[in-house]
């Protein structure tokens, strides 16, 4: 084997690696971020290190997808502890953009899916979302025949054309001009279509048919 | 549900003293009051020890020593840990080889850094939540009162909460897989397979087949499994238990192995992929898998002086006794005033010193080990066995048969122990030499045991219980006369439920059968069997 194709784990190591000091990095923003709030450098500074720290751990696990090396860790999960798991995650942000986001969501209702994978595929969407929104986000979730479909909607311009047209699960045509929202949108195609029972397979869908009047995602797990 | 941390006994496990602190703060928002911290898990062991915490938040990595998850699974192995305890790993990255490498120890959650306050809330609910519902099942099963932990499980199925409908059909199939209600546990994991497709509902189709004996169909279904879910380790290991079972010690190797590899740090694999490899003479993988046994288990529950005699024979075996001395001589750094590792030590001295023809040397320690020996009656099986092997090298015949057939009459009913004594006796050249002693010794159980079962079937209970009871006192290890003993005992105790002296001798067998490794399961049905209040809930 040459040295070359040693580059996919030699790279995924090196990920690993950066995502361990992102991880105290992020803690120690978040401390500083509680003595002085009022700080916009820093919001800024805990905005784009969440964002570094989010794609590398979707790279990791798509790499990890690629060599076989991935399993979901399936189990029964309350819909509503997601919705809220990833509004937590964005909270402090959305908070300082003066960004309302709104969930709604039966309590009762239940989903089989990677609790951990799911959280972070959305918390990502929300984070792009919170860039193309004016200043609505809408959570949802609701029984969808076979499938429950998590609703991610804005009030912003919606997607561009040329993105509602492109096949997310197909690399080759993807437009990776829209940089980590091309990332984002495979990576959780990807983890839908790794959440299957018996003959149905997760899928996300994007469209501008949102209640608010920009973008609306849809994720439907089996 | 509302939840409040402020009546919670917390412990905060972390070596890094600024993600303590900041951990800590996050708590305090959260009304925290009462927090205890370790910086490693020896001391975070001490304090589980002393107390009983509701919450653990434990680092994966804890620097030197032990990690977060072998913190949890010396707190198990110890006992230290009632059901009620949350116990929830923080890593910087959920990696599949930490979750795979725990055998006996799955934490309630693992927790991504960074979070914050609100995201370990929500897992903190959700746990407190389940194990608040289950709570009573669990109690009885620590009480080993299955029936009536069946009983609250079925209740708790009726009230038809979709938050906990499936953990307890998983709870009610393994509760049936314990008493051996096959029929049962099929059904429930059958159902659940209609409803959706889990790994754990097919692996449980696999338990069932292999429990009742369609060795065929369990392994069709494990591999099934392997295909569909590679990563899920647990089936390597149940796959690995039929062959075994059916002697195909080829793919048992091949299927330990492939376990190792999804999940190299766990220790108990490796210690079965060592003896497994040994025992098929495939003495350059038994070897690197003791290596990676002792290295591993440095800081582990699970270290053994076992695993390092057991690395010095197959060193010894392959022909490098310098290196198998160096072994023994690290064992017994490891272990210094332990009487097994003294023990163990002299016994493969004896042999190590004969390959280098230095037979001074190894007399003197074989009868270094024949005193030890004598010295208590307590001694690992597997040692005594080592012991035997080191008296048939040395030609002394007659010590070694009078080991082996005391060790074949207390566990003649256990094929396990048998096979070792025949590998054992293959290996040096001595195929079948206990044949004879094995089939008397099982010859003279059955007859005990018909004797005494009939006995009790005439109504004669107080002569089989002394047929029983002097046969116990002679091969005091012997799982079925254990077994009938207490089937007898259960039987008095029902016939006169105040009897305290029968109260008190039925609970001391019982306890016995408990250390010699009886299967709970059996205990559990006995128990079921002959319970005064007769609770029937199947």
């Amino acid at each position: 084997m040459s040295a070359k194709h040693h580059f996919p784990a030699l790279l995924a190591s090196t990920v690993h690696d950066i995502k361990n000091s992102l991880g105290v990095v992020l803690q120690s923003i978040n401390d500083i971020a509680n003595k002085y709030s009022k700080i916009p450098e820093l919001q800024q500074l805990e905005f784009e290190t969440h964002r570094v720290n989010n794609s590398l751990m979707q790279l990791l696990v798509l790499y990890k997808v690629d060599t076989d090396k991935f399993t979901l860790d399936i189990d029964e999960h309350s819909v509503l502890d997601i919705l809220q798991d990833v509004s937590a995650q964005q909270q402090a942000l959305l908070h300082s953009k003066l960004i309302d986001l709104s969930i709604d969501c039966r309590e009762d209702l239940l989903v089989f899916c990677d609790y951990q994978q799911v959280c972070n595929a959305l918390a990502t969407l929300v984070n792009n979302a919170q860039r193309y929104c004016t200043k609505r986000i809408h959570l949802s979730a609701q029984q969808s025949d076979d499938f429950i479909c998590l609703t991610l909607e804005d009030d912003g311009a919606g997607y561009p054309e040329n993105m509602l047209n492109i096949d997310l699960e197909n690399l080759n045509n993807m437009d990776w001009v829209t940089g980590s929202t091309g990332l984002g949108l495979h990576f959780v195609s990807t983890i839908a279509r790794l959440h299957q029972n018996k003959t149905l397979q997760g899928f996300v869908k994007i469209d501008n048919n949102s209640q608010l009047g920009g973008a609306r995602f849809r994720l439907f797990l089996p | 549900m509302d939840l409040k941390l402020s009546d919670k006994k917390i412990l905060l496990v972390e070596d890094h003293p600024f993600m303590r602190k900041s951990i800590r703060d996050m708590l305090y928002t959260l009304d925290a009051q009462f927090i205890v911290e370790a910086d490693n898990a020896t001391r975070a062991l001490k304090a589980i020890r002393n107390k009983t915490f509701d919450i653990i938040l434990a680092d994966y990595n804890l620097g030197n020593g032990k990690n977060g998850l072998q913190l949890l699974e010396e707190a198990r192995y110890y006992g230290f840990l009632p059901f009620h305890s949350i116990f929830i790993i923080i890593s910087s990255e959920q990696t599949p080889q930490m979750v795979l490498g725990a055998m006996d120890a799955k934490p309630d959650e693992y927790l991504t850094k960074p979070f914050n306050a609100q995201q370990l809330l929500i897992r903190l609910k959700r746990n407190f939540y389940i194990k608040n519902s289950l709570q009573p099942i669990e109690k009885e099963i620590n009480r080993n009162n299955i029936a009536r932990a069946i009983d609250y499980c079925e209740q708790l199925l009726k009230k038809n909460d979709p938050k906990l409908h499936i953990r307890l059909l998983k709870k009610r199939a393994e509760l049936a897989l314990m008493i051996n209600d096959l029929e049962k546990a099929e059904s429930i994991y059958q159902q659940v397979l209609e409803y959706r497709e889990l790994p754990w509902a097919w692996l449980g189709l696999g338990i069932v087949a292999f429990q009742s004996g369609q060795h065929e169909r369990a392994i069709n279904i494990f591999n099934d499994i392997i295909i569909k879910t590679p990563l899920l380790i647990e089936c390597y290991d149940w796959l690995s238990k039929v062959y075994l079972k059916t002697g195909q010690l080829d793919k048992a190797q091949e299927t330990i192995a492939q376990a190792v590899e999804l999940s190299p740090s766990s220790i108990l694999r490796q210690k079965l992929l060592a003896k497994t490899a040994y025992r098929n003479n495939n003495l350059e993988h038994a070897e690197m898998a003791y290596k990676n046994t002792v290295q591993l288990s440095k800081f582990s529950v699970y270290k053994s002086s076992g695993d390092y005699s057991g690395l010095a024979k197959v060193l010894t075996e392959s022909k490098k006794p310098e290196n198998a001395l160096q072994i023994i001589q690290h064992m017994r750094q490891e272990y210094p005033r332990d009487r097994e590792a003294e023990l163990r030590e002299a016994i493969m001295a004896s042999e190590i010193y004969q390959r280098m023809d230095e037979t001074d040397k190894a007399k003197q320690s074989l009868n270094k080990a024949l005193s030890l020996h004598q010295s208590s009656s307590d001694f690992p099986e597997d040692l005594q066995i080592d012991l035997a092997r080191s008296c048939f090298l040395h030609k002394k015949n007659t010590l070694a048969d009078a080991i082996l057939s005391s060790l074949i009459a207390n566990h003649i009913d256990d094929e396990d122990l048998l096979t070792e004594i025949r590998v054992m006796e293959n290996r040096i050249g001595l195929k079948n030499h206990s044949e004879q002693l094995i089939k008397k010794a099982k010859k003279e159980l059955i007859e005990i045991n018909n004797r005494g079962v009939a006995l009790f079937e005439q109504g004669k209970i107080q002569e089989a219980q002394s047929l029983f009871e002097s046969a116990f006192n002679k091969t005091p290890k012997n799982k079925t006369i254990l077994l009938n003993l207490i089937k007898i005992s259960l039987q008095q105790l029902k016939d006169n439920p105040e009897d305290s002296e029968q109260f008190k001798k039925t609970h001391q067998l019982l306890s016995i059968a408990r250390k010699q490794g009886i299967d709970e399961g059996k205990l559990a049905a006995l128990q079921m069997e002959f319970s005064a209040d007769s609770i029937t809930s199947r």
